[in-house]
């Protein structure tokens, strides 16, 4: 008896439940499925190397299709890009796996670069934000402009203008001329810093410091986030740069960084389980510092593209 | 002090270009701390343009000298005048128009990105529930690198054992599918969707900050005036967006004509030379690096300087037509 009391009580309320009210429903459903839809057309790849690192190298040699379940789940892949990579030792002389080489050799390329990058675009966004000086309009238009010029136009001209120096086959190239800012970077923090009282400036120059020290003591720890997020931003792009280390490196595998040493890696196995387990893991530093700073990763794009 | 403190605050223009020694001093060169100031503002300022000086503009004035001269290898000392030969060797290369045209395709899956990031981006802006987490995943392929993405969709893409072809084989039941490594639409077509899988992560962040700057009382206007979904979004929010669709437009132009990584690992280290199947991944970046690396410097000179007037031609042209369809008045 209560069964059909509720059924009919159910029923009543389905009338109730006017046409727009199942637009509303139906519409966020259709949301939901392109948005579930598109995650996992974008989560395959992964999900694909995955798969096929933890695969046997015995079950992948006798196959001849794609193997969607391993029978067996094997580690032997990570283990050969981590600790028994058989080019370590002809390529470096020791035994850590050209992938550990090319980690470390990213890592003393990249940060110091980009951190002195950053500190170094940031002064100069300071004096064009905070500091009165002849000139200041068409030095900046200067900077602007040499945003609008293609670099890659330049790639070829500057592996010329390296060699005449002296420079090719060594870290210079990749290093030096990031130690000087980059105009986009300077140009982002300028439209930041200038959002920053000047009253702070002037108090703090009457104090009696002088407008190094003033970037260095309170504008650097005011605009933390902006920094970063730029930071991080010049991290992916140092991190993932391919084209700079195949044209100044591609003789010295020990100077290799890790996109270099991954492509130069990909070309001496053939195992796929190997491939994709060295894809996996030079990508995971990344993915990890993403899981963690989000914020900053998307800050640095939403907030430097559009001020302008 | 106080007094030039005040002086900076109301007319920091007509303060910075006042010269000379301050009031009372008698040597002539003293500099005062104004000026002192002045000096560390212009250098501080200039470092960036210093570097983008020496490491890109020297460049640029080396390649426009190298245009008009043969060349031994990159020795300086044998550059001899040639007479213009340089531009017609590279506007008689077959390859060379070939590679202009490949670097147009790889533009293709920018503008495909665009309009997917646009779509997600309308989506995520209904914030229903973990629509957050949806826009962290989008991102995730932006911040892949180059190479590693192509060792994962080469695997996909494997012509005998890969995942792709089994997934063809087993809807349509043939016994093999399609040869994407040998066949130059096949290539070209492996190549856009790889693109295409990293392109939207960029727009889909730009958007969602563009979207959530919209003035909300346009949309209570438009609500007013009895205009449905669509017609708010047509109405309001794309006129509203229109200077973020722009500036993607433009990026993504310039992404495309500049493609050099993934073409480079998918077919870039081949002993014939041949960038792919019918060169179907010689894009004008590769073609450059590849002739400046191993031929002629001087040709590769050429090729760059007829890509920078392409680019800039195509951002030209942008700009005069986004008069037509670009509002900055929100």
């Amino acid at each position: 008896m209560t069964f059909k009391h509720e059924r009919a009580e159910a029923v009543e309320t389905a009338k109730k439940i006017d046409g727009a009210k199942v637009a509303k429903i139906t519409g966020k459903v259709l949301i939901y499925a392109v948005l579930i839809l598109y995650a996992l057309w974008v989560i395959f790849p992964f999900l694909v190397i995955v798969i096929t690192s933890l695969t046997p190298q015995t079950e992948l040699e006798g196959s001849i299709k794609f193997i969607w379940f391993p029978e067996q789940i094997s580690f032997d892949a990570y283990r050969i890009v981590l600790v028994d990579d058989i080019y370590a030792e002809l390529l470096y002389g020791d035994n850590i796996s050209s992938v550990l080489h090319g980690f470390w050799n990213t890592l003393w390329q990249v940060v110091p670069t980009t951190l002195v990058g950053l500190f170094v675009s940031g002064l100069s966004a300071y004096a064009f934000a905070k500091i009165p000086f002849r000139g200041k309009n068409g030095l900046f238009l200067c900077l602007i402009a040499t945003m609008m010029i293609p670099g890659a136009a330049l790639t070829m001209p500057s592996y010329l203008f390296y060699d005449a120096i002296g420079w090719t086959n060594s870290v210079l190239p990749l290093m030096i001329p990031a130690l000087f800012g980059g105009a986009g970077i300077t140009f982002f923090l300028r439209q930041f810093f200038m959002g920053l009282p000047n009253e702070l400036v002037e108090a703090a120059r009457i104090d009696g410091l002088n407008d190094f020290r003033i970037y260095l003591q309170m504008i650097v720890p005011l605009s933390a986030p902006a920094m970063i997020a730029q930071g991080v931003f010049m991290f992916i792009g140092g991190y993932n740069n391919y084209q700079g280390a195949l044209l100044y490196l591609a003789n010295l595998p020990e100077l290799a960084p890790l996109q270099l040493a991954l492509s130069l890696f990909q070309g001496g196995y053939g195992n796929p389980a190997v491939l994709c387990a060295a894809a996996l893991i030079a990508l995971l530093p990344l993915l990890i510092i993403y899981c963690f700073l989000q914020k900053y990763f998307t800050q640095g794009i939403s907030m430097s593209g559009l001020k302008a | 002090m106080n007094e030039s403190v005040e002086k900076i605050n109301s007319a920091p223009e007509a303060f910075a270009a006042e010269t000379g020694a301050p009031k009372g001093e008698k040597k002539r060169f003293h500099w005062g701390a104004n000026e002192r100031r002045a000096l560390y503002g212009a250098v501080t300022a200039a470092i960036p343009l210093i570097g983008y000086l020496l490491f890109n503009l020297v460049p640029l004035v080396i390649a426009i000298v190298t245009m008009f001269v043969d060349m031994e290898g990159y020795d300086f000392g044998s550059m001899s005048w040639n007479n213009f030969a340089n531009f017609g060797e590279v506007f008689s290369d077959p390859r060379f128009y070939k590679s202009i045209g490949v670097s147009f395709t790889f533009v293709v899956p920018h503008m495909l990105g665009l309009l997917i990031s646009l779509l997600l981006s309308a989506l995520i802006a209904q914030k229903l529930p973990a629509h957050k987490f949806f826009k962290a995943i989008y991102f995730v392929p932006y911040i892949c690198s180059s190479v590693a993405v192509s060792v994962m969709w080469r695997w996909i893409f494997d012509q005998n054992i890969g995942i792709l072809n089994d997934i063809i084989m087993r809807i349509t039941g043939g016994a093999e599918g399609p040869k994407w490594f040998t066949e130059a639409g096949s290539f070209t077509a492996m190549l856009i969707t790889v693109m295409v899988w990293q392109a939207p992560g960029y727009g889909i962040v730009m958007f969602a900050a563009a979207f959530t700057n919209v003035n909300p009382a346009l949309y209570e206007a438009a609500e007013l005036d009895g205009a449905n979904a669509f017609r708010k979004f047509t109405s309001v929010t794309l006129p509203a967006i229109s200077p973020t669709i722009f500036y993607l437009l433009i990026a993504g132009l310039i992404a495309g004509l500049q493609t050099f990584d993934i073409p480079q690992i998918f077919a870039g280290d081949s002993w014939t030379g041949a960038a792919g199947p019918d060169d179907a991944a010689l894009s004008t970046v590769l073609y450059i690096y590849q002739k400046g690396l191993f031929n002629s410097m001087p040709i590769a000179s050429v090729m760059s300087m007829v890509l920078f007037v392409v680019i800039f031609t195509v951002m030209v042209i942008n700009f005069k037509l986004s008069n037509k369809w670009v509002s900055y008045d929100v």
